[in-house]
């Protein structure tokens, strides 16, 4: 082993590592590739060889499954949903976030409980009566509710997060601004926040999602097919196609397709969103 | 750190936050333009491609009156008689509505004032004289009639012409021919009863199909509550009868782990050579073009001496709600109770409509054998069972279904967890 | 702590006597949504189990304990319940361990920590709907990649019904639960060991540890807080497992995948309020029950060692 150096040395030690990092791989993303391949598929050759690779690359099908259904209205609500409370869930849970990390005030530690508990209970402990609340404020059936419900459920996990990051901060840094005259909010707006970009962006990409790909609060607050967004379209479009084998592997490719390419771009951001929260 | 930087990441924030909320203006206005229509309707009773189809004829037939078409019961029946309910309950659903899932909530829906009194309508339109006693008896309650039964259906077995002529095979009217013919298509390497049965409905109506085939008018007593489950011995026959297609080697494998759209599919491919079907199975197959020719039978009565000839009943009924413009909303029941709008529904989707027509015989030769059939046998047609049992009874039984074909309950067991099940929910309510 | 108190005292000149709304309005919005849209009904839910409520007709009548009497006294809401633990206990012990193994992998190679991470975590990302509806292609009997892929590596004896046998489909459903799921534990570990300083490894790498050694003795007791967090996370998600199950099985067959949040919106789908209110709170005292019990366990163990 002497005319190794020991940089490959080091290397081949890790050698078992890699390949059972390679095999654990490989069985993780096999679902998501053969999900892939048989949407280029015909029936005929999913139903004969659901193992094969596709014979010809049929791209037709997603076509099909975009036109056969309202996949650019699902398309646009998702943004729009998403976009929306993602922002609200920043401005809200930031200026909440600082007033707990960084301010004195009686209630602090119970209301912060009280946000924390929010991240205890079960779905289910809330559906019946959001249901009902929901019609009685006429936010029932529409966007604006929607991301109302998702903003609510986002900002425990958000507050909590940011605390712990704003509480990090040196008391130093508003000592001084304070003595420059500037106002807890204008403290909040020009330094805070500027400086906490890395943690909003990691947040952010979190609720991004969380609410991108939230199913059930829709499923009972959505009924129009045009206020869908996509995981309740593709439900729908799969009750209607689960028998076009190639059309509903192409339905559920393109509701998968912007997560997986935000997520490309983002993939830091959200890990640290997920871990920082969790470690502090 | 300079302020100014500071303050051009705040602005990107708050041109952000400006086109979201533009974003979310655009949609507002999108809410706001729908207001102006006259009528909103959910579904017709059709399929979602038929209903669409429907209102554009009417739109364009119609100048005064406007309908908008929202497709919003593509869910489970559980999700959708959830939708209809609260959104009618709050003025928020549409303003007419029609599909199966109306009739077995109709009861529910009158109980807490949802849908509008249509007994004065029936009268003015004479549509009373046209519409079966025993479809109207079912929307009709304490002597007033809230719904219009838009289409009858009966259920039966559609058959593979093919395999049938491949194996030299006659239509059973018999129980023991039918066993005969199951026993034929096996041993041929078919398989002779389709059954997917994971879900939240197809185990009750199939094993519904069976107890009605063997009890009778008695199976609705048993529905009603007025009979216990597990007096009912008749019942124990079609239990029997039904589990015989799986203990047997008729039905396909896995019937617990496809659903009722994926065992269609076995059909399709040839595999399978009968399924249980009603009439809608018609337009399905020819969207979903098998290669071979499609015949159709009742399924032949387990106890030869029962009233009550097959499953189905009133595919559809169109209700108002009690919020909606009466005048727009009856233009658009006129115009759905034409005899030309029915005939062009038999024509084209093969759909029966529950008022009486006469039955062209120009159209293709099942859907006239399955219209004239159901048309002579409408009396003795067994209604689904959520017409008559509670939602949550309708669920468990599926389930208990299920686990009669999975092996863990025997039919006795079954008619006893039903019992319970049945009984309890009773007794709390 | 000092600093904080100057702070606050520059602004107002006796804070004993003069209330800062400063902070209060700061919580304001986010107290409002956050009342309003998601703790009001978890606290409608309660007090509404104690009514006779159908959501449609809001009655008051008061009718005490009976929700809980019939719900408590329902074979099938035991039956549900008996399965979140089955699921607890699966999953407290192999998506965290999957995700341990894992993380320690990945830390321990040089090149390639950042592919491999992503390409773990790939799945976590996806909505639960997107899952369900993958897996059950997978399971399909006929038609899925499943049961040819176990007879090609030559396990054709395995192979089954995967979603329609009552007796595996709840262990059916927490396979795409752990698939869906590891990722989390394992990008949380990975984070947890890079914050573990390095000299200790070295230490020990010195005296000749293994690398069983090292995780026994050094990586795991290490971790100490972040399996508490894992672990308490893996105890929210089990007991409200829903998006999978609702689409794999719905909870069948015969009950054999049902869960509590399943058996709650059967309820609510059906209208039948109180008892699903009264199943929903329930569980939520369960959770909340386990999870502080579990932490302060943890709290108790670490201090008390």
């Amino acid at each position: 082993m002497e005319f190794l150096s020991r940089r490959t040395r080091r290397r081949l030690q890790g050698a078992p590592f890699y390949l059972l990092l390679i095999l654990a791989t490989v069985i993780t993303l096999v679902p998501i590739i053969w999900v892939f391949a048989s949407a280029l598929k015909s029936n005929k050759e999913i139903r004969e060889n659901a193992l094969a690779l596709p014979q010809e690359w049929r791209f037709q099908n997603y076509i099909d499954a975009w036109f056969g259904a309202s996949f650019d209205a699902y398309f646009f609500n998702s943004i729009f949903i998403t976009v929306t409370s993602v922002g609200l869930v920043l401005i809200l849970s930031s200026l909440a976030a600082y007033s707990f990390a960084k301010m004195r005030f009686r209630g602090n530690q119970l209301l912060f409980f009280i946000f924390l508990f929010g991240m205890a209970f079960p779905l289910s402990a809330k559906l019946g009566p959001l249901l009902s609340l929901m019609y009685e404020l006429n936010l029932a059936n529409s966007r604006f509710g929607l991301i109302l419900v998702y903003v609510a459920g986002s900002l425990p996990f958000a507050i909590l997060m940011l605390r712990a990051f704003f509480q990090g901060f040196p008391q130093e840094l508003e000592d001084s601004a304070s003595l420059d005259g500037c106002s807890r909010f204008q403290f909040y707006l020009r330094i805070l926040l500027p400086l906490s970009k890395p943690s909003l962006m990691a947040l952010g990409i979190f609720v991004f999602m969380g609410t991108w790909n939230e199913f059930f609060q829709a499923l009972l607050l959505i009924n129009e097919d045009s206020k869908r967004t996509l995981p309740l379209g593709l439900t729908a479009f799969q009750d209607e196609y689960f028998t076009d084998f190639a059309l509903s592997f192409a339905g559920i490719n393109i509701t998968a397709v912007p997560v997986i390419i935000v997520y490309i771009m983002f993939q830091r951001n959200l890990i640290e969103g997920i871990t920082v929260g969790s470690l502090k | 750190m300079t302020v100014n930087r500071n303050c051009y990441w705040v602005k990107n924030l708050a041109l952000f936050m400006l086109l979201a909320f533009l974003l979310g203006a655009l949609s507002f206005g999108a809410v706001v333009a729908q207001d102006a229509t006259d009528v909103l309707v959910w579904s017709l009773g059709y399929s979602g491609d038929y209903n669409d189809t429907l209102v554009e004829r009417f739109n364009e037939a119609n100048d005064d009156v406007n309908i908008v078409y929202e497709d919003v019961l593509t869910g489970t029946f559980t999700e959708n008689n959830q939708k209809v309910r609260i959104a009618l309950e709050n003025e928020a659903g549409p303003h007419v509505l029609g599909g199966v899932d109306v009739g077995a909530n109709l009861q529910a829906l009158v109980s807490t004032g949802q849908v509008l009194d249509l007994t004065e309508y029936y009268r003015a339109s004479g549509l009373i004289d046209r519409i079966p006693p025993n479809l109207l008896s079912q929307v009709t309650i304490e002597g007033r009639i809230y719904a219009i039964p838009q289409n009858m259906e009966s259920v039966g077995v559609f058959y593979n012409k093919d395999v049938f002529a491949e194996l030299d095979l006659d239509v059973p009217t018999e129980w023991a021919e039918y066993i005969e013919v199951l026993e034929a298509v096996k041993d041929a390497g078919y398989y002779g009863y389709t059954m997917g049965l994971a879900g939240g409905w197809p185990s009750a109506l199939m094993a519904s199909m069976f107890m009605y085939s063997s009890a009778g008018s008695e199976y609705i007593d048993v529905l009603s509550g007025t009979q216990p489950w597990t007096d009912c011995d008749n019942c124990l026959d079609g239990l029997n009868a039904f589990y015989g297609m799986v203990a047997n080697g008729y039905a396909n494998p896995e019937p617990l782990g496809i659903d009722y759209d994926q065992s269609l599919d076995l059909f399709y491919q040839g595999i399978n050579v009968m399924v249980l079907n009603g009439p809608w199975f018609i337009d399905a197959s020819a969207s979903a073009e098998p290669d071979f020719e499609i015949g159709f039978f009742y399924l032949p009565a387990v106890n030869p001496n029962t009233d009550i000839k097959t499953l189905g009943g009133i595919g559809g009924s169109l209700i108002v709600a009690e919020y909606a413009d009466v005048d727009a909303a009856f233009k658009l029941l006129d115009w759905l109770t034409t005899e030309e709008i029915a005939v062009q529904a038999l024509r084209e989707v093969s759909v029966q409509p529950a008022f009486s027509i006469d039955v062209p015989d120009d159209i293709a030769p099942l859907t006239y054998q399955i219209a004239s059939e159901t048309a002579a046998n409408v009396d003795k047609i067994g209604f689904w069972p959520v017409t008559y049992l509670p939602p949550k009874v309708f669920g468990d039984m599926n389930q208990i279904v299920q686990g009669m074909i999975g092996g863990m309950l025997t039919p006795e067991e079954l008619l006893s967890e039903m019992q319970e099940t049945h009984s309890d929910y009773l007794a709390e309510n | 702590m000092a600093q904080t108190l100057s702070a606050a005292g520059k602004r107002s000149h006796n804070p004993r006597f003069r209330l800062d709304l400063i902070p209060y309005l700061f919580i304001l919005p986010a107290v409002v949504i956050y009342v309003v849209f998601n703790l009001g009904p978890v606290l409608a839910s309660f007090f509404l189990s104690f009514f006779k409520w159908d959501l449609l007709a809001p009655t008051t009548e008061f009718i005490g304990f009976r929700h809980y009497d019939f719900i408590l006294n329902d074979d099938r809401f035991w039956n549900a319940l008996s399965h979140n633990f089955i699921f607890l206990g699966l999953a407290v012990v192999i998506p965290v361990s999957m995700g341990l193994i894992l993380a320690v992998f990945i830390y321990e190679i040089g090149w390639g920590r950042v592919f491999f991470r992503a390409a773990l975590f790939l799945p976590a990302i996806f909505s639960g709907v997107v899952i369900a509806y993958v897996w059950k292609w997978i399971y399909h009997p006929f038609a899925g990649v499943l049961n040819p892929t176990l007879e090609l590596i030559g396990l054709g004896a395995f192979t089954q019904s995967w979603l329609g046998n009552p007796k595996i489909a709840l262990y059916s459903t927490f396979i795409a639960y752990t698939w869906a799921s590891f990722g989390y534990s394992m990008v949380i570990f990975l984070a947890g060991l890079q914050d573990i300083s390095t000299d200790i490894f070295d230490a020990a790498r010195v005296d000749g540890a293994d690398f069983r050694q090292k995780l026994f003795y050094i990586t795991i007791p290490c971790l100490y807080d972040v399996f508490t967090f894992v672990i308490t996370l893996r105890i929210f998600t089990a007991m409200g497992v829903f998006g999978v199950i609702y689409i794999l099985t719905g909870g069948g067959p015969f009950y054999s995948s049902d869960v509590i949040d399943i058996y709650v919106f059967r309820m609510i789908g059906n209208f039948e309020m109180g008892w699903a209110t009264a199943a929903a709170t329930v569980n939520t005292v369960v959770v909340v029950f386990i999870s502080t019990g579990f932490i302060k366990w943890r709290e108790w163990r670490s201090w008390s060692s």
